[in-house]
């Protein structure tokens, strides 16, 4: 037989339960728009029974039930979905990137226009056309030399455009690695927290939700493979190198590569080991800087070399106003930065420009040599493919690039917006739910009041009014 | 399925955003009469504008060299015209001085003569924009000048040529010794058998020598008559591809601007609909029920 205070104690509980879990509802509540909680669940179970059966009890009822207790806080999380999350998120930061950079290289390209290189390059074989109709006119032959310098400036503007960015992608790549550092170091206290709180038994439920939002971050910029240790830790690893163990972190830094313009190389700090990243933004970043925009670039100087090569070739046969020939209609740059740099002594003397064939003095009405010039556009002179061709091709390879960057990044997107769902289903906080909970807590807590004050009653009558008889 | 109040609004949200891509896109579009923008909105048509766009100005440029070619040679008929006539002339004085003319006559003739050389001289050294058209590549220096009795060709024998497609090229101009110096002979002869009364001469002899150049002079005009023909020809072709071309590059480039801006309709209720949709999923929770 049980004490007399013992239904005061079970009441006790529930009081004590109930409490918990309406204050957990109210957690929930208060979280329901916080970035990466999952929703948290009182389980409760029956307290331990009273009075284990035995051989010396044998007129026992049975076993007496001995009210509630909180068995755990549990926060509702599924692993699979983080996991998915996490390699689908490493593919959204790397075309999320591309997609953002292409765009700018189709700026930087502006076509199609009537301002682009295209045009130029149109507008170059026409005043060699006008020159060829009237190789006596200053007027023209002064045309062709702005044109031609025109065509200069276009291929250099674009060339430092291209080199600009460049430059704004290594910041990137520095500010990049610094983002996946401060991560990594906040998950390092984080688990030094988390296994401090769990070794005492039970989750560090809103610690570790923050510790996931993070690992998702650090996701989208590195290609990390994750795995939760043994104490409660994280270990996380790039192409199997350690990043973060538990409360250990091995950042990366950015070293200089003096091949490369000084660009930075993510390397595994206090060693020579660039970090191996296949994926993700910082890897996106990494492509373009160093292959997809320098191949761009190669592209202009290849398209400008193509033309510098042909056009000397045909003008050094042909002769000026003067009489003379063997000139190159384009020279080195000489340090100018210019691509594609008209010969001085032409852009000083227009009646350089090579526009007869015959050498015969005087023969200034003869523009067959201009002619042979023009007709260089529809030669292949740049890598098999005229100076147009070439120039839309590249474009086309441009507009591909850009559209599987943009179908690529709106595929992940849509994939990560399905595992949100899923999360959200999972672990998501329903003020509907919510509220019903908050009802049937509430009134659980109502009843185990009510039962206390049954208890007391009764307690009430066993001593104020027992044993008065004859007072 | 647990369906959360941010599941809802995530999932709004997304359609809104989506919904309004597609209104933008289309927005875009209508805007600029464009189907496409960049590259990447479509990189086959945007490769195939560039080249039809290019093409457009080769044949802007091939239709300015035709127009250039036309004015040569219609300045080279109204030269070779003028020249006839003053063949013509010098024939019929020719016939006149065989008809037994008197000696004082004849010698007016050979004035007359004299100015007719120096009238076809004159022909000879036309130029068309500060350039001489017959003095082959020499176009700055003038092709004829007179020394005496003698006329002298200062020009060389270098073809100018037009370029009226790719790849294809037409000589605009004949150099002047070939049109000019058998008529100059035939003129000076002509002019000193009057002046020295050598008629038997002049009504043999200086009448088959100015047949010839005429009939020369008459083959040079029909040569340019031809080729002004295929010039006219080559020029109503240009136009023709032109028109063509910007057909074709407008098909290609131009949005459609029926159906795109059905499209923004359709997209603009999408968004609408899925703003009223939003409204209403999201008001209620069971809070506005409890009391």
């Amino acid at each position: 037989m049980g004490s007399s205070f013992f239904g005061l104690e079970i009441a006790r509980q529930a009081l004590q339960a109930h409490r918990t879990a309406i204050d957990t509802t109210a957690h929930n509540v208060a979280n329901a728009s916080t970035e990466g909680y999952s929703r948290q669940v009182v389980s409760l179970r029956t307290a331990p029974p009273y009075a284990p059966p035995s051989f010396i009890a044998p007129l026992d009822a049975g076993q007496l039930g001995s009210g509630v207790m909180v068995d755990r806080v549990q926060r509702q999380r599924d692993a699979f979905i983080d996991a998915q999350m996490r390699t689908e998120l490493k593919s959204l930061g790397e075309w999320e990137i591309r997609r953002e950079v292409l765009a700018e290289v189709e700026v930087i390209f502006n076509e199609p226009s009537s301002a682009g290189l295209r045009e130029v390059l149109d507008l170059f074989w026409q005043s060699l056309e006008d020159l060829g109709n009237s190789p006596e006119s200053p007027a023209i032959r002064q045309t062709v030399v702005q044109r031609a310098i025109a065509l200069d400036d276009t291929l250099v503007h674009m060339y430092r455009q291209f080199s600009e960015l460049r430059s704004n992608l290594d910041l990137m790549v520095r500010s990049t690695i610094s983002e996946i550092n401060g991560l990594a170091r906040e998950i390092g206290s984080l688990n030094t927290e988390i296994i401090k709180a769990e070794t005492g038994g039970g989750q560090a439920n809103d610690l570790r939700d923050r510790r996931d939002l993070l690992v998702d971050r650090i996701a989208k910029l590195a290609p990390v493979q994750v795995r939760e240790t043994s104490v409660g830790g994280m270990l996380i690893q790039i192409a199997g190198t350690q990043l973060v163990q538990d409360e250990r972190v091995y950042p990366l830094a950015p070293v200089n590569d003096l091949a490369n313009l000084n660009f930075a190389v993510p390397t595994w700090e206090g060693t020579a080991v660039p970090a191996e990243l296949t994926t993700g933004r910082l890897a996106g970043i990494l492509q373009l800087r160093d292959d997809t925009i320098p191949g761009y670039m190669q592209g202009l100087t290849d398209l400008a070399d193509g033309l510098a090569t042909a056009f000397n070739g045909v003008h050094e046969k042909g002769f000026g106003l003067d009489g003379l020939s063997g000139r190159p209609l384009f020279v080195p740059d000489a340090g100018t930065g210019s691509l594609l740099r008209l010969n001085p002594d032409i852009k000083n003397d227009p009646g350089q420009l090579a526009a007869s064939a015959p050498a015969s003095a005087g023969a200034v009405g003869d523009g067959s040599n201009a002619l042979a010039m023009a007709d260089l556009m529809r030669q292949p002179i740049i890598n098999g493919l005229t100076a147009n061709g070439y120039w839309g091709s590249t474009m086309a390879k441009l507009g591909v690039e850009g559209q599987e960057a943009i179908r690529m990044a709106d595929n992940q997107q849509s994939l990560v917006e399905t595992l949100e769902s899923w999360r959200e289903y999972k672990s998501g906080v329903s003020l509907d739910e919510e509220m019903t909970n908050l009802i049937r807590f509430q009134h659980a807590y109502s009843a185990a009041a009510r039962v206390l004050t049954a208890m007391d009653e009764m307690l009430n009558v066993i001593i104020n009014h027992l044993g008065i008889v004859g007072r | 399925m647990r369906v959360t109040e941010n599941l809802m609004v995530n999932t709004l949200l997304q359609d809104l955003r989506k919904a309004q891509g597609r209104l933008q896109r289309y927005q875009e579009q209508v805007a600029t009469g464009r189907s496409f923008a960049r590259p990447s909105d479509a990189p086959s048509a945007m490769a195939r504008d560039l080249r039809l766009r290019s093409a457009l100005n080769e044949s802007d440029q091939y239709l300015r060299n035709t127009d250039d070619a036309l004015n040569w040679l219609e300045t080279t008929e109204s030269a070779l015209n003028s020249a006839t006539q003053v063949l013509q002339r010098a024939r019929a004085l020719a016939t006149a001085a065989g008809n037994a003319a008197p000696q004082s006559s004849l010698e007016s003739m050979a004035m007359e003569l004299a100015e007719l050389k120096d009238h076809l001289v004159h022909i000879a050294n036309t130029t068309l924009d500060g350039r001489y058209i017959f003095s082959g590549h020499q176009t700055l220096t003038a092709p004829f000048t007179v020394s005496g009795a003698l006329v002298q060709y200062q020009g060389d024998n270098g073809l100018i040529v037009r370029e009226i497609g790719s790849g294809a090229t037409l000589d605009i101009n004949t150099p002047g010794d070939q049109i000019f110096a058998g008529a100059f002979a035939a003129l000076e002869n002509l002019r000193s058998d009057l002046k020295n009364g050598k008629i038997d001469q002049i009504s043999s002899a200086r009448l088959a020598e100015m047949d010839k150049a005429l009939d020369a002079m008459i083959g040079f005009r029909a040569q340019i008559g031809a080729k002004t023909n295929r010039m006219e020809l080559t020029r109503s072709r240009l136009l023709d591809t032109q028109i063509s071309l910007t057909r074709v590059l407008s098909e290609i480039e131009d949005a459609d601007l029926s159906q795109v801006i059905m499209e923004l309709a359709s997209a603009e209720q999408a968004y609408q609909v899925a703003l009223a949709a939003g409204a209403r999923v999201i008001q209620p929770t069971l809070i506005d029920f409890l009391r």
